[in-house]
C-alpha cells in the first residue's frame, strides 16, 4: 500500500528530472525510448491482439482436426484437439458433436474419474474447468465433433483463431529479436555522447561550405 | 535457428557499440563523417539488397534473362562511373561539404531534396514489407509473429544509425555481406543436391534471353534487335537505381576522393558487379516460371527443410535487410538533418539528428504497418520503379546537382511524371493486389519515364543555353 502512495510523487520527481535534462539526455530518451516505445504502440494496435508474444495468451490451445485416415486414404473428419496448461479458469468449447460424441483425452482414468465434473460434455459444448485437481502436466483432450468459432470464458469470448498452436521457431525467433532490441536501445542509452568539437583535424567547412 | 540469428544481431550490436567507443559520432555534426572503413565492400551489400532477394533486379534476370540483367549490370558500373567523375570534380572534400553545397544551389532545395528522402523511405518502408513476407511465406512464422520480429529487426537497424551512424552502417555492411554470400552458396548447393529439378528449357531461355509474352518480345522479328533492346532498357535501370542513392553517392566519394587513381575505379566495378555473379548461378538453375500469378519466394521454399540451409538463408536474409534499411534510413536522415541546417543552425547536431531519425522511425513504421497486409509484398516496390525513374533523370539532368533549374520547373516536372505514373498504375491496380510475372512490364514503362524527365531536363538546359547565348 505504502508503495501506491509513494507512485504520483516518484512520477513527480521524474517529470521534474526531465524538465531539468539537457537538451542531450532529452533526445536520447526520444531516440532511443520514446519512438520506439510509439512505434511499439503502433505495432500492438496492427496487430490487433492483447497479451504476450512470449507465451501463449490463453493456457490452453485448440486445433481443429479436419482429416483422418483409415488405411484407405485420407478422408475429411471434423473433430478438435485441445492442448491444456496447467491454470485457473473455466471455459466451454461449443461443438457440433458427431454421432460417437467421444471424448479421448492424455489421462489416466483413474485421474479423469477424479476430475469427471472438470472435464465433460454439457449440452453441446465442451466444458473445462481449471485446474484438474491432482494434475500439474499438460493435458492433451480430442473431442468428436466441428468446434464453433468461439471459446467462451468467463464474462467474455475468444476467437479460436487466437488460440491456435504457434511454432516454437516462430516465438524464438520474436523473442530473440526482442532481446537483441532492447540490448542495442540500452546501449543507446547507456552510450556517452562523443566529443563536441570535430577533432579529425581536417575539417574545411569554412572553405567547403558555402 | 533463431538463437544463431540472435547472436548475430547482438554480435552486430556490439560491433557497432566498439567502433563507436572507439571513433564516436561528432556532437556537432555527427553525420559529416567520412573516415569509415570499407566503403566499396558495403556498397557490394547494398547493391545486393536491390539486386537479388528482396528487388526487382532478381525477378527481371528471372523472367527476362541475360541481356536485360546485363544492361542493368552495365547501367549500375555506368553510374558508379558518372558519381566518381563529378565526386572527383568537385572541389569539397568531405561529401557533407559536397552534398550540402549541392542543395544550397536551390532556392528551394527542399523541393529537390525531400522526395528524394521520401523515396528512400519508401524503399526502407517496401524492404520490412518483403522480409515480413518472406517470414511468413518461406519460414512458416505465423502473421502476428512475422510482424513484430521484422519491426524488432528494424529496431536493431534504427538504433546501429543511431549509435553509430554511417560509421556504423558501413561496418555492419561487411559483416552483412558475409552472410550474405555464405546465404547464396548455401542455396546453390541446396540447388545442386536438387539437381534434378533443373529445368534445362528454363536455363537455356534466360541464358538465351528469349522471353515471349514479356515487353515487346512478340513484337519483334529479329532475336538481336530484341537484345540489344533488352540491355538498353536494363542500362537505364540500373543506372537510375544508383544515382538517385544518397548512400551510393557518399560510398563512391569517399572511396574516389581516398585514391583518385584508376584503381580505386576498379574496386567500384568489382563491387557493383559482385552482387549480379553472386545471383546468377541461382537464377539461371531456377525452375521456369509460367506467365500469371507467382509466388515472388518460390526459390526459399524449400529452405525450411533443412535446418542448415534455414539458418543461413535466414541470417542472409536479417543481413540484407538491416544492410539496405540502415542505408536507406540513414540517408534519409542525413537529408533531414541538411534540410533543417538551412532553416536554423545548431552547436550539437546530434540532438537534431536523433529527433529526425526518431519522427522518420516512426513515420516508416507507421507505413508498414498500414502495407503489410498487402496480399503482394512486392507492391510497393513495383509502384517505386516512377519515384525512381523521376529522382534519377533528376539527379541525372541536373548533373548530380551541377546545374540548377528554377523550383516552379523542377515542381512541374515531377507534377506531370506523377500524374502519368499515377495514371499508368491506376490502369494496372490488380498488381496491388497479387504477384505476377506481368509485373516485369513495369520496366519498360519505368524507364520511359526516365527518359522523359530527363528530355525534359536536358530541353530546359540547352533553351536556358540558347537564351543566354
Amino acid at each position: 500500500m505504502t508503495e501506491i502512495i509513494e507512485v504520483p510523487g516518484q512520477i513527480g520527481r521524474a517529470v521534474r528530472a526531465a524538465k531539468n535534462a539537457s537538451p542531450e539526455r532529452l533526445s536520447k530518451l526520444f531516440a532511443f525510448l520514446g519512438a520506439p516505445g510509439l512505434v511499439a504502440c503502433l505495432v500492438y494496435m496492427a496487430a490487433g491482439r492483447p497479451g504476450t508474444l512470449f507465451e501463449p495468451e490463453y493456457p490452453l490451445s485448440v486445433t481443429a482436426l479436419t482429416s483422418y485416415t483409415d488405411g484407405q486414404g485420407p478422408k475429411p473428419h471434423k473433430a478438435v484437439a485441445i492442448i491444456v496448461e496447467p491454470a485457473r479458469s473455466d471455459y466451454a468449447l461449443p461443438l457440433t458433436w458427431n454421432a460417437s460424441k467421444r471424448i479421448v483425452s492424455s489421462l489416466t482414468s483413474e485421474e479423469w474419474t477424479r476430475n469427471q465434473q472438470n472435464l465433460t460434455q454439457t449440452g453441446n459444448d465442451l466444458t473445462l474447468k481449471l485446474p484438474l485437481l491432482g494434475i500439474s502436466r499438460p493435458v492433451v483432450i480430442l473431442a468428436d465433433g466441428k468446434p464453433g468459432a468461439k471459446l467462451l470464458i468467463g464474462g467474455g469470448e475468444v476467437p479460436l483463431d487466437r488460440l491456435q498452436l504457434v511454432g516454437h521457431r516462430a516465438i524464438n525467433l520474436a523473442m530473440w529479436a526482442f532481446v537483441s532490441a532492447m540490448f542495442g536501445l540500452g546501449l543507446g542509452v547507456a552510450t556517452e555522447d562523443g566529443p563536441r568539437e570535430d577533432t579529425s583535424g581536417e575539417r574545411t567547412r569554412t572553405e567547403d561550405e558555402q | 535457428m533463431a538463437q544463431v540469428v540472435g547472436i548475430f544481431l547482438i554480435a552486430t550490436l556490439l560491433l557497432v557499440h566498439f567502433s563507436t567507443r572507439a571513433a564516436p559520432m561528432p556532437s556537432t555534426r555527427p553525420l559529416d563523417v567520412d573516415e569509415v572503413l570499407f566503403p566499396a565492400l558495403g556498397q557490394a551489400s547494398t547493391v545486393f539488397s536491390l539486386t537479388a532477394l528482396f528487388g526487382a533486379y532478381y525477378g527481371m534476370f528471372l523472367v527476362l534473362g541475360t541481356y536485360a540483367i546485363g544492361g542493368v549490370a552495365a547501367g549500375s558500373i555506368a553510374a558508379l562511373v558518372m558519381i566518381r567523375r563529378a565526386a572527383l570534380e568537385a572541389e569539397e572534400k568531405r561529401y557533407e561539404s559536397f552534398l550540402y553545397n549541392r542543395m544550397s544551389k536551390f532556392t528551394d532545395p527542399e523541393a529537390l531534396t525531400g522526395p528524394i528522402g521520401v523515396v528512400q523511405l519508401l524503399f526502407a518502408v517496401s524492404e520490412l514489407v518483403i522480409l515480413r513476407a518472406v517470414l511468413v511465406v518461406a519460414f512458416s512464422i505465423p502473421d502476428i509473429y512475422a510482424t513484430v520480429t521484422v519491426m524488432l529487426i528494424a529496431t536493431i537497424g534504427y538504433t546501429y544509425c543511431l549509435l553509430g551512424g554511417y560509421n556504423a552502417v558501413f561496418r555492419t555492411d561487411v559483416v552483412q555481406l558475409v552472410t550474405i554470400i555464405v546465404m547464396c552458396f548455401v542455396l546453390i548447393g541446396q540447388l545442386i543436391a536438387h539437381g534434378t529439378d533443373v529445368a534445362a528449357p528454363a536455363v537455356i531461355s534466360r541464358l538465351l534471353g528469349v522471353h515471349p509474352g514479356f515487353w515487346y518480345a512478340d513484337a519483334l522479328p529479329s532475336r538481336t534487335f530484341s537484345h540489344v533492346l533488352d540491355f538498353a532498357i536494363g542500362f537505364p535501370m540500373g543506372l537510375m537505381f544508383l544515382l538517385a542513392s544518397p548512400d551510393t553517392w557518399k560510398r563512391v566519394f569517399i572511396v574516389s576522393k581516398r585514391d583518385p587513381h584508376v584503381r580505386s575505379l576498379f574496386v567500384l566495378f568489382a563491387a557493383g558487379a559482385f552482387p549480379f555473379l553472386l545471383i546468377a548461378p541461382l537464377v539461371i538453375t531456377a525452375p521456369a516460371l509460367k506467365p500469371g500469378p507467382i509466388n515472388p519466394l518460390f526459390i526459399l521454399e524449400n529452405a525450411s527443410t533443412n535446418a542448415v540451409v534455414m539458418g543461413c538463408t535466414l541470417l542472409g536474409l536479417t543481413g540484407s535487410f538491416l544492410s539496405a534499411f540502415n542505408s536507406a534510413f540513414i540517408s534519409a536522415s542525413h537529408i533531414g538533418i541538411l534540410q533543417a541546417r538551412r532553416w536554423t543552425t545548431t552547436v550539437d547536431e546530434i540532438v537534431r539528428f536523433r529527433y529526425v531519425a526518431g519522427v522518420l522511425f516512426v513515420a516508416l513504421s507507421a507505413l508498414a504497418l498500414l502495407l503489410l497486409r498487402s496480399p503482394n509484398p512486392y507492391s510497393l516496390a513495383n509502384v517505386l520503379h516512377g519515384p525512381y525513374a523521376i529522382a534519377g533523370a533528376t539527379v541525372l539532368g541536373l548533373r548530380g546537382g551541377k546545374k540548377k533549374v528554377s523550383t516552379r520547373f523542377l515542381m512541374a516536372v515531377w507534377s506531370i511524371a506523377v500524374l502519368l505514373w499515377s495514371a499508368y498504375l491506376s490502369a494496372k491496380f490488380d498488381t496491388w493486389y497479387v504477384a505476377t510475372t506481368e509485373e516485369a512490364n513495369t520496366i519498360p514503362l519505368g524507364v520511359l519515364l526516365f527518359l522523359l524527365v530527363l528530355t525534359a531536363f536536358e530541353v530546359r538546359q540547352l533553351a536556358s543555353k540558347r537564351k543566354h547565348d
